[in-house]
């Protein structure tokens, strides 16, 4: 390999065909004194050699005939190589002084007597390595086993991103059960109860997580009373999700506090009761008690025998509590959801539980628009550290990418999805785009805090758990079929 | 820009089987350079061994040799009274048709001489198909010390020919390139039979780089085994005469020819020209060429089977078009010549960057 060009953050090499094969996300070191620069390779394309034309042409007009070469010197195999010969674009990741790595340097290694080699991956792992104690192995990255550290998770905004099939819920479930294992507590949104097997491995058995996962399943074994869910978020859940109008809301906050004051504690039936009993416009009355006849229906509220939140989270040293939304109906799951965050909030703001992780896959199925700023700037601060999981990464406000410390992203194809998603301010467009069109099954590039600003590409290692979540197949198994 | 209404193809699709068959598949196949050119390659190879610094020369595209003749005696011709022969086409035998270029190339400039890349382009056409084989590429380094021992070795242990007369000078090129060529049309002629061999230039014979001896020895080759020669030139000045023979004036439509012998025994006369010389108009427009012929049979029967074997591209064979083509050097070509020469220790520099890292960015030229 030798450079050929540096524009900006790309670098381009010249590779002759036969040397040791590169993969996207590889880095190369080229090496020349006493120091080194890191690059990673986001592409490669033919070098432009010149009269290429003339001799594609030629060769597209000799197919069919019969060719043969006396060639006494060999030339023809050099000349082969020659116009076979690759343009490797990297990008520029920092110099190498004194074995750290620097963005500062202003240095260039000379174009003919630098060294050019792959980089090992005990290199790049050492480059990527954080302050952290809790490792989590991720997978496999340059013929190296690639490790993160939970410590880069806790307090982060987190996004793991790509089409369906790809890797996503894998490296989810990878993630979280490491992290309960370290004490961590994590709720997840399912929406395809994917996750309410992690109590079981692959073939049946009992799993690792078994005495740390919790399914809750709202109707089921997760049923709240409206006093501990509160009038905050009773309004919030008529005002948000059941479109009730401001008067409306007005005229319930006043039965709310007449309830409270008559009856000594709020019910929904007494909510329902007071509605059909007090003077107010019938108008009101018809509004707010199809509302509450609405959400009785739901069977998540249960005023006799409610489950209390902080206690399911303080029943452990940690674990994964899974809120099986895969049964309930679209507003149903807003309703759960508005719930879930709002207690949490209230839960972690009195001190009444540890920080947790939130994992939302496809929030936007269920997550009302002002949550997502909220999300990230208050709850946050309060100790809700979310890890959002998409295949349709448009329905991420753009504000979200931007201030995500983490991403994984698996592969992407369509070009509008790819604009999006290099908008994230870890790393350059090209890098993303060039990589994540080409990422195999299960591949991911990791970019952000987790990895020093390092982008790796990770084959994400297998996770022994019962994955559950597959598409049900009208034929059977594929590939009996 | 290549009309469609200028290639020609006469020849029609044959089946094998037919008359004249069984001698075309008997051909024997090229297989034996390695013997032919033993010589040449041995010396060549010990000659790369001296190569050590040498300047990469820009790439150029082949000029043309041109004629170079007197333009009065164009205007004395043009008094003459020509007539033209038709070339029959109907009836006229399917032959094999064999086409022989040669290219050369300035790879680099050494300290004490040039280093040469030479390829021949050998086509094929016959029942079986169509059949390239590139001969080479041989690649050189001439010396003022060398030039006759790599000259000589061209032709064998005992080459006929006056190597005192031969220097590194700016012909050096034409010349090995040349003999190079002659050497692979003499071992075509004789490997194949009843076969239209078509080259490259005339059958003109005197100058250093077609001595009179190998041109004949060419031709002698060639007869006893029923193989007729058609050397077709693509610049002589003679197809300036093609604007004053013109279809009209001679009364024929092509393809025709015109015996031009006479005038060219009169013209040349630093050359001896080995055969009959025509004024060759294959196809319609303006497009003719000067074809030196040196047959066993009726030159017009050779053309009309020419037409009937290969096809034309503005009046001139597809074939020599190929051979062409496969022989010439490409800019690849030179960068992985030179990449053999380093693989031998040879280090090469350009030029120009020479003069850039002198003078530049004060001399802008």
């Amino acid at each position: 390999m030798k450079i050929l060009s540096k524009n900006g953050d790309t670098i381009e090499l010249l590779a002759s065909p036969d040397e040791e094969p590169l993969i996207r996300g590889d880095y190369i070191l080229i090496t020349d004194g006493g120091r080194s620069l890191l690059a990673q390779v986001i592409d490669i394309e033919y070098a432009d050699v010149p009269g290429i034309l003339e001799d594609v042409l030629r060769e597209l007009a000799s197919e069919h005939l019969s060719i043969k070469n006396f060639d006494p010197y060999g030339v023809g195999s050099i000349l082969l190589n020659v116009r076979d010969s690759r343009r490797i674009i990297a990008k520029f990741r920092g110099v190498i002084v004194d074995g750290s790595l620097r963005n500062d340097i202003i240095w260039l290694p000379s174009r003919f007597n630098s060294r050019i080699e792959k980089a090992s991956p005990e290199l790049i792992s050492e480059l990527m390595r954080t302050c952290g104690r809790r490792r989590i192995v991720v997978g496999e990255c340059m013929s190296g086993m690639v490790s993160i550290y939970a410590e880069d998770l806790d307090g982060r905004l987190t996004i793991i991103t790509g089409k369906k099939e790809t890797g996503k819920s894998y490296l989810t479930k990878l993630l979280i059960t490491s992290l309960a294992e370290y004490g961590a507590t994590v709720v997840v949104f399912d929406i395809n109860g994917e996750y309410i097997g992690l109590s079981e491995t692959v073939d049946g058995s009992v799993s690792r997580m078994a005495g740390r996962h919790y399914v809750l399943t709202p109707g089921e074994n997760f049923r709240v009373s409206v006093e501990d869910a509160g009038l905050k978020t009773m309004t919030d859940i008529l005002q948000y999700i059941l479109a009730t109008p401001a008067t409306t809301i007005r005229e319930f906050i006043r039965i709310w506090s007449s309830v409270e004051r008559n009856e000594g504690r709020v019910t929904l039936r007494g909510l329902i009761n007071a509605v059909s009993r007090m003077q107010m416009h019938e108008s009101v009355r018809e509004a707010l008690m199809s509302r509450l006849l609405s959400l009785s229906e739901t069977g998540f509220f249960d005023d006799e025998n409610p489950v209390r939140v902080e206690d399911v989270l303080n029943s452990g040293s940690g674990g994964i509590i899974v809120i099986d939304l895969s049964k309930s109906i679209h507003q149903t799951k807003k309703i759960i959801v508005e719930y879930v965050l709002s207690k949490l909030s209230s839960l972690l703001r009195e001190g009444a539980i540890d920080p947790l992780f939130l994992v939302a896959e496809e929030a936007h199925l269920y997550l009302r628009e002002t949550y997502w700023d909220d999300l990230v700037t208050r709850m946050r601060h309060i100790g809700i550290f979310p890890i959002f999981v998409t295949n349709q990464p448009d329905s991420i406000p753009e504000t979200i990418y931007r201030q995500a410390d983490n991403i994984f992203l698996f592969n992407f194809t369509n070009e509008s999805d790819l604009n999006y998603i290099a908008k994230a301010s870890r790393v350059d467009s090209d890098t993303v785009k060039r990589i994540a069109k080409m990422l195999p099954p299960r591949h991911c590039l990791i970019i952000g805090r987790i990895v020093n600003d390092l982008p790796v590409v990770v084959r994400v290692r297998e996770v022994e758990l019962r994955a559950m979540g597959e598409t049900r197949l009208l034929f059977g198994k594929r590939r009996g079929s | 820009m290549l009309k469609l209404s200028n290639i020609y193809k006469h020849r029609e699709t044959s089946k094998i089987g037919e008359a004249g068959d069984m001698s075309q598949l008997a051909q024997p196949s090229l297989n034996d350079f390695e013997t032919v050119f033993k010589p040449f390659l041995e010396v060549g190879r010990r000659s790369l061994g001296l190569v050590n610094g040498a300047y990469s020369t820009e790439f150029d595209e082949e000029n043309f040799a041109q004629n170079d003749w007197d333009l009065r005696l164009i205007e004395q011709a043009e008094q003459l009274d020509v007539s033209a022969t038709s070339i029959p086409i109907e009836g006229a035998v399917d032959r094999q048709v064999v086409a022989i270029d040669t290219s050369s190339i300035v790879v680099a400039v050494g300290r004490d001489g040039i280093i040469l890349g030479i390829r021949g382009g050998i086509a094929i056409r016959n029942m079986l198909g169509l059949e390239i084989q590139r001969v080479g590429p041989f690649i050189v380094y001439l010396t003022p010390e060398n030039i006759t021992s790599i000259l000589g070795s061209i032709f064998g242990d005992l080459p006929p020919l006056d190597l005192s007369s031969y220097q590194l000078d700016g012909s050096i090129q034409k010349t090995l390139a040349s003999l190079l060529e002659k050497r692979l049309q003499e071992y075509v002629v004789k490997q194949f039979k009843d076969s239209i061999i078509l080259v490259d230039g005339s059958l003109s014979a005197g100058p250093q780089d077609n001595p009179i001896w190998l041109v004949s020895r060419i031709l002698e080759e060639a007869r006893p085994r029923g193989n007729d020669i058609l050397a077709f030139s693509k610049t002589s000045i003679l197809q300036f005469w093609s604007s004053i023979f013109t279809d009209d004036r001679l009364g024929a439509k092509p393809p025709y020819i015109i015996d031009m012998t006479w005038l060219i025994e009169r013209l040349e006369m630093r050359v001896r020209v080995l055969g009959r010389t025509f004024l060759a108009r294959l196809s319609s427009g303006l497009s003719a060429y000067r074809v030196d012929v040196a047959t066993c049979r009726r030159v017009e029967e050779v053309f009309g089977s020419l037409l009937k074997s290969d096809s034309l591209i503005y009046g001139y064979p597809e074939l020599l078009i190929l051979a062409h083509d496969y022989c010439t050097f490409t800019k690849n070509d030179v960068i992985a010549i030179q990449a053999m020469l380093r693989k031998l220790g040879a280090e090469f520099f350009r030029e120009d960057s020479i003069r850039d890292m002198l003078f530049n960015p004060i001399d802008r030229r």
